[in-house]
């Protein structure tokens, strides 16, 4: 793990503490988060895994207040940016702070972008709306901003329209928006979500190098625990809207705790294993985030479920080491072995 | 590492004549021309109506009276023996102003109420689409007349009051548009990178509808055209001197048993319009549809 400067181990650039929100849905509401915590200091990567409907978008997007006035049934607890209480703000000072302070990429560049503007005109906006810049300079700037995520050709690239570029080229201008002001929060959504196999890496390398070049907060988000592994600082495993466990990277693997965080490793398929190995699928389906049952949402799944699993809520827990964070009542630590993790 | 060869990017001018050439290069058929070259002649009699060599639309000689075509004048004269083929030209830029006006002004309000209502929803939304499907339940000529009663009868009342009738249907097409263009995630993106709600609005959910709203504009001034006629037909469209195509197939009545051309010759000429517009309009619709065209 890279070490934080010490002077800015002190400062947390993102503090969230005992979110939970509910969500209006026709079948009643929805525990999307559920008393999620971390924090986030400048410079560093938080990856944050987890399946399909386990919240990390709807957290995602409250942490930047995104989520449409009307779904959200009820919001508890706080986020904090540089110190600054983001729920309470209002809708103009919400704008001011989205791209210059927190930005945000998408999970899937085809839509992200607009089909009927040209990518200068959109990446070219929020330096004039945020920087103040005239027409020109914005063109000029946004010409660099291309150049830097690895568009080739960027001036004459820079007037075509998003249907011209391909799926890699369109992530590569999603990011280059989401940079053009700086900011120091970045959140990557399922970046590369929807993308060939062949392109998610380069993206990744991509973010991950520009995150540092530029040390910047990033705020990973994905359901594949292979690309944070390498890549984060930090490991967030969320489930049914609660963060399970939460470690710094290379403690997690080695001393994994949470049965769920188990599961997902094991269901990784890894190149040297003998063919034919059966791959470990995690049994069961993931929980209804209505009406949620007492207990660990996970029990249902688990191989180690006990009673007391089925009645209780495990609380947040502090492991042996420093950092690491679960919320289990029988937590499995038994070393694994990190080789194949990609 | 040697420096890769990318291949060709046009320029914007290449970009653009491309487009144009996909949009109108293939498969129009000369029906579609044939419809174009009507309405440009069209336009410019409009225009160019009082310059060009024609004779007075206004001067009755009482010798040619009811006079068929191709005698004393070129289409024949009507009942108080002007000058058919002048009045046609004369009354185009009635046919014209009205259909632009009303259009125009359908689109604008219309267009705006509805990207409105569909970015907001909530009460307005349905507080708006309450009051539309009143005014479209009112049976349209009937609140043509009483719009017509209230604000009186020149060219520009009568665009306004047929631009009202049109509000409702812009505003529909603009809403549900916009329905399907809030939910795309550059619109949230957008949001993300700090853009006000009245950016949003103009950058991002007015060009996306814009196209469809504007493709229904020619078919609109079609049925325009026609609503003007029927208002003329009741003696309620522009004042008698001038010369409108509805006016003249209402006077032209009066003398289809014993002179058709009178009312004939017009009414070829609205309907040659009116089907002229709705062809290029259909076509245009259809090529800009991203539905319908499959692009």
């Amino acid at each position: 793990m890279r070490q934080p400067e010490h002077m800015e181990s002190n400062a947390s650039l993102l503090q969230v503490n005992n979110l939970s929100i509910r969500l209006n849905s026709a079948a009643g509401l929805v525990h999307a988060v559920e008393d999620v915590s971390f924090t986030l200091k400048a410079g560093q990567t938080l990856g944050i895994v987890g399946e399909s409907g386990s919240g990390k978008s709807v957290m995602a997007r409250s942490l930047m207040n995104l989520l449409p006035r009307r779904a959200v049934a009820q919001r508890k607890g706080s986020v904090l940016l540089s110190g600054r209480e983001i729920s309470t703000l209002s809708e103009r000072e919400l704008q001011r702070l989205r791209g210059p302070d927190i930005a945000m990429i998408f999970q899937d560049p085809m839509t992200a972008l607009n089909p009927v503007l040209t990518i200068c005109v959109q990446v070219s906006e929020p330096l004039q709306q945020h920087l103040g810049m005239s027409k020109q300079a914005a063109r000029a700037r946004a010409i660099e901003l291309l150049d830097a995520v690895g568009i080739p050709d960027a001036v004459n690239r820079i007037d075509q329209y998003p249907h011209q570029l391909s799926g890699g080229m369109r992530q590569r201008v999603v990011i280059a928006i989401a940079l053009t002001c700086n900011p120091s929060l970045l959140i990557a959504d399922e970046p590369t979500t929807a993308l060939d196999v062949t392109v998610q890496r380069q993206i990744l390398d991509l973010l991950t190098g520009l995150q540092k070049e530029r040390r910047m907060g990033m705020l990973l988000i994905t359901h594949d625990l292979g690309v944070v592994a390498s890549r984060a600082d930090f490991i967030a495993v969320m489930y049914a809207g609660r963060l399970v466990e939460v470690a710094p990277a290379n403690t997690l693997f080695k001393s994994m705790q949470h049965p769920y965080t188990e599961a997902l490793f094991n269901s990784i398929p890894r190149i040297n294993d003998a063919s034919h190995t059966r791959l470990q699928a995690i049994p069961g389906r993931p929980p209804q985030l209505h009406n949620p049952a007492p207990g660990c949402a996970f029990a249902p799944r688990c191989p180690y479920a006990q009673q007391r699993c089925h009645r209780e809520t495990p609380p947040v827990v502090q492991a042996e080491q420093a950092g690491h964070l679960h919320a289990c009542f029988y937590p499995v630590s038994a070393p694994v072995a990190l080789g194949g993790v990609r | 590492m040697p420096a890769k060869k990318h291949p060709k990017i046009e320029s914007r001018a290449q970009n653009f004549a491309r487009a144009l050439q996909q949009v109108f290069g293939r498969g129009f058929g000369p029906g579609f021309w044939l419809a174009v070259v009507w309405l440009l002649i069209v336009a410019f009699c409009a225009l160019f109506a009082d310059w060009l060599p024609v004779r007075d639309p206004l001067d009755p000689v009482i010798a040619n009276r009811l006079n068929g075509p191709f005698t004393s004048n070129l289409l024949g004269a009507d009942g108080l023996g002007r000058d058919i083929f002048a009045r046609l030209i004369h009354g185009a830029r009635v046919s014209v102003v009205i259909g632009l006006t009303a259009v125009s002004i359908g689109m604008l309000i219309g267009g705006a109420l509805g990207i409105i209502a569909g970015y907001f929803r909530g009460h307005f939304e349905r507080a708006l689409m309450a009051v539309l499907d009143v005014i479209l339940a009112f049976p349209w000529l009937v609140l043509l007349l009483a719009l017509v009663a209230f604000i009186g009868q020149s060219l520009f009342a009568i665009s306004v009051a047929i631009g009202f009738l049109w509000i409702p249907a812009y505003a529909r097409v603009a809403r549900a548009n916009t329905l399907s263009v809030v939910q795309r995630e550059y619109v949230l993106a957008a949001k993300a990178m700090g853009a006000s709600t009245s950016r949003i609005l103009i950058k991002e959910v007015l060009p996306n509808v814009i196209l469809p709203v504007l493709a229904y504009g020619l078919v609109a001034m079609g049925l325009v055209i026609i609503v003007e006629s029927a208002l003329a037909f009741l003696g309620l469209s522009v004042e008698a001197p001038q010369p409108t195509w509805g006016g003249m197939i209402s006077e032209g009545k009066r003398h289809l048993a014993t002179a058709v051309h009178v009312a004939v010759i017009p009414s070829v000429t609205m309907f040659l319009t009116v089907l002229s517009l709705n062809f290029v309009g259909d076509r245009l619709r259809s090529r800009f549809d991203v539905k319908e065209s499959n692009l």
